[in-house]
């Protein structure tokens, strides 16, 4: 809206008085046709949007509307400011026209050229390129949907830039959801003059997660699960059809971990939660191996061994411990043998990460799987950015929820992990009659 | 069975069946992951002739618990958890409380080998996995053949009957009113009479949750690898503590909220939407992916934050069973909370708070021995 009454400023300057008074139409016309957009009043006559209610009056003024439909100021973004990371989505348009592209505000094409041709931003920001949606039509316009992340100790930095590029010219509502929409709304304010329009990040995370699902994977489908999870040769990722969703079990694991029953497109519950995330994972690996990455402490736990670290039934019982079920194998006790001083100078750092992973992972599992049970729901859906690039943690929940549950349960995963709080967050946007 | 009465008053003693067929001592030995415990019935009622007929290594033996709290550099006696007076199958005495690690097994086989304990009781009733472990060992080493049973049976059979006989006329059920008031919080008695249906958490090494419908109707709902041993290894690889005792006191002094990463950290405050009040652990361990907080924070925030994490865990595990058991009292058991009071108030807090007041948390006093008495009663039982 403000580029357009720039626009209209500079024709005033230029004394173009003839063109004003059908653009000052115009616009009033633009205001209610966006209201009316948004609340579905309209229809396409002869190719020409137009209202539902009012006929006579679009006949005369469509034409014009046709050059000047309603839209959504760009940039359309999406952010999800969590406890870890922020994740962020962008619409990059890809049909502009010339017009458009020559009315286009410097700040905004700046943006759109530094986030496209970038993969990465500062020194903690990545562009994940594999997850890029291409060709997508949101909301009358053609483009590709980018997922943007960077951790959340960055959020001030990314305030600041926010400040410097004025990005408050372009965009005064700006939809985020996670706990840091709460957190940083005020700096939002204050710093960079932005007003966040705040969003609740399991409402986020579920209609993210069925919209991407519903567009595919460029083709390929969203949804997967693993076949043979533990047999290193025969594992394989297969496509899963989520066309009739309900009901599921979606188990988010971020920082923390929340578990969510999901009925319907509109009706779900949290039914339980556990501290015990991504968070205590690469908190812990930090803590016993010195890593600072989580690309670091993945790597060690690859290596590492955790029946060094953890006792086993198998220890205890010298053997299976058969009248309750219990596999030798099947850990009794977490950490169970650093107790030993003997055992604790015997291990290596990949062993403590690897037995953190696993810890942390079956512990989920576990959770996950009495909810599957209370809820009387056989598919659970595992989201979050502590499954990116973690492939151990994967497939132990495959095969936990499979073998703990004698196959009644199936664990689900989705290519787009993190991100679905904030496609969501970008989908409220894109529902709002005005971007003021 | 090698005792040869001498006096012939002996035959006209009121016999048993069990004083015929248990010959003293009487044990019950319950090998877990980390520690051995073992409860030892003393007879206080023993004649002058009994006296005078007692095997060497039998009287040894009793002197030796029983006029000792500690044994070899490992071994203590719960003096404090003693049960005096009890009558059991026709006999007088007391029964007394014993742990060590069970990393000193051999040791102990090896003692009873040196004693020869094979020529008073050829029987030994053990539960346990270290029942199960061992039990070549004890033949083969010690000459002993081990009665293995069930640690779960044997567990809940213990917890029954020692609420049964009571804690030398105090109860041995109580709960925390005001857990989390540390100038108002009471320990208070329970009355565990009607005790069905009961869920049992045990925590151990691991933890084993059970649902006890009656006496001989109980089944184990789930169990979690996250325990006492989970508590002891972590605090052990995160502080260099040695003892279960050092991480318990560095614990009492630290701050978990430096390690933890806190719902009002992540919110600014509360997440309102759903009920997560802002002091709620968002993330366990969350804030030390951050090197500057892990530089700022102290061993003892770190074994606080084990605790916690461990001790939130468990309860939250229980709670869910609870309701999805429809059980309302939840008892803790194991040698995790022994001497644990930060843990055990926190249990009762939580499981109060995060069910709105509908589950009650109770503890028990004899805490980690049941699943030895619950032997014990099974070689009083078998006849």
């Amino acid at each position: 809206r403000s580029w357009w009454w720039g626009r209209e400023r500079r024709k005033l300057i230029v004394g173009d008085v003839v063109v004003l008074l059908p653009l000052l139409l115009n616009c009033c016309w633009q205001r209610h046709c966006l209201q009316s957009w948004a609340a579905g009043e309209w229809r396409l006559l002869a190719g020409i949007p137009v209202l539902k209610a009012e006929v006579p009056s679009s006949i005369f003024i469509a034409p014009l509307s046709f050059f000047f439909p309603p839209f959504l100021a760009f940039p359309w973004f999406g952010m999800d400011i969590g406890g870890t990371l922020v994740k962020l989505v962008y619409f990059e348009p890809k049909d502009i026209t010339a017009e458009e592209e020559q009315e286009e505000v410097e700040n905004l094409k700046s943006i759109r050229k530094y986030l496209t041709s970038n993969t990465a931003y500062g020194k903690t920001g990545i562009r994940d390129v594999h997850l890029e949606l291409k060709n997508l039509t949101m909301c009358g316009r053609k483009g590709n949907l980018h997922f943007i992340r960077f951790p959340t100790s960055a959020m001030h930095r990314f305030i600041q830039m926010g400040s410097e590029k004025n990005f408050s010219s372009l965009h005064t509502t700006l939809c985020a959801t996670g706990g840091g929409a709460y957190k940083f709304e005020e700096d939002f304010r204050t710093i960079a003059d932005l007003q966040l329009h705040k969003l609740d990040e399991l409402d986020c995370l579920i209609q993210g997660l069925l919209y991407v699902d519903s567009v595919g994977y460029n083709g390929q489908p969203e949804c997967y699960y693993f076949e043979n999870p533990t047999d290193p040769e025969q594992c394989q990722k297969k496509p899963y059809c989520l066309d009739n969703p309900y009901p599921m079990l979606l188990v988010n694991i971020g920082s923390g971990v929340s578990i969510l029953a999901v009925y319907s497109k509109d009706n779900y519950k949290r039914v339980t939660g556990t501290s015990l995330g991504g968070g205590t994972f690469l908190g812990l690996c930090c803590l016993l191996t010195g890593c600072e990455t989580f690309e670091e402490a993945l790597e060690m736990a690859a290596k590492g061994d955790s029946t060094n670290v953890d006792k086993l039934v198998k220890d205890i019982y010298g053997g299976d411990y058969e009248r309750f079920g219990l596999q030798g194998s099947a850990v009794a006790s977490s950490f169970g043998h650093m107790m030993s001083k003997e055992k604790r100078d015997s291990i290596s750092k990949e062993d403590l990460a690897r037995a953190t992973l696993v810890t942390i992972t079956n512990n989920i599992g576990s959770i996950a799987r009495m909810c599957a049970l209370n809820e009387n729901i056989d598919r659970v859906v595992f989201v979050g950015n502590f499954l990116r690039i973690n492939m151990i943690s994967m497939k132990v929940l495959a095969y936990a929820m499979d073998y703990w549950s004698k196959g009644q349960l199936k664990a689900l995963f989705l290519e787009h992990e993190g991100y679905f709080g904030a496609v969501g967050a970008l989908l409220e946007l894109l529902k709002m009659p005005e971007n003021q | 069975p090698n005792v040869q009465p001498k006096s012939p008053l002996l035959q006209f003693k009121p016999i048993t069946s069990c004083s015929i067929l248990r010959v003293f001592p009487w044990f019950g030995l319950d090998i877990g992951g980390t520690l051995v415990k073992l409860v030892y019935f003393e007879p206080k009622d023993i004649t002058a002739e009994e006296e005078e007929e007692e095997v060497e290594n039998l009287k040894s033996i009793r002197k030796y618990l029983t006029s000792n709290v500690a044994y070899g550099s490992t071994g203590i006696r719960d003096v404090h958890l003693e049960l005096k007076d009890l009558t059991l199958c026709g006999r007088k005495g007391n029964l007394h409380f014993i742990r060590f690690p069970t990393h000193d097994m051999p040791a102990f086989i090896q003692m009873g080998s040196e004693k020869h304990f094979s020529s008073l009781h050829t029987t030994l009733c053990a539960t346990g996995g270290g029942a199960y472990k061992f039990e070549q060992d004890f033949r083969t080493v010690g000459d002993l053949q081990l009665c293995k049973l069930d640690e779960l049976d044997c567990l809940v059979k213990g917890v029954l009957y020692i609420d049964s006989v009571g804690f030398n006329g105090d109860s041995e059920c109580y709960y925390f009113e005001n857990p989390t008031d540390s100038e108002k919080c009471q320990k208070l008695p329970f009355n565990l009479e009607n005790p069905y249906p009961l869920l049992l958490v045990n925590i151990g090494s691991g933890v084993s949750i059970l649902a006890v419908y009656s006496k001989d109707n109980y089944k184990r709902v789930t169990g979690t690898s996250l325990g006492g041993g989970t508590f002891f290894g972590l605090c052990c690889l995160l502080t260099g503590c040695s003892t279960f005792e050092e991480a318990l006191e560095m614990a009492s002094l630290g701050d978990s909220t430096k390690v933890d990463k806190l719902v009002r950290d992540i919110y600014g405050g509360d997440y309102e939407r759903f009920g997560l009040p802002g002091w709620a652990v968002a993330s366990s361990f969350g804030n030390m992916m951050s090197k500057e907080k892990r530089e700022s924070v102290s061993k003892e925030d770190l074994a606080r934050a084990t605790l916690i994490t461990i001790t939130n865990n468990i309860g939250s595990i229980a709670r869910m069973c609870a309701l999805n058991e429809n059980i309302n009292r939840v008892v803790f058991v194991g040698n995790f909370l022994r001497i644990n009071t930060i843990s055990m108030r926190l249990l009762a807090y939580a499981l109060d708070y995060w069910s709105k007041g509908q589950l009650k948390a109770l503890f028990l006093e004899h805490e980690g021995y049941f699943g030895a008495v619950g032997a014990f009663l099974e070689l009083l039982n078998s006849a």
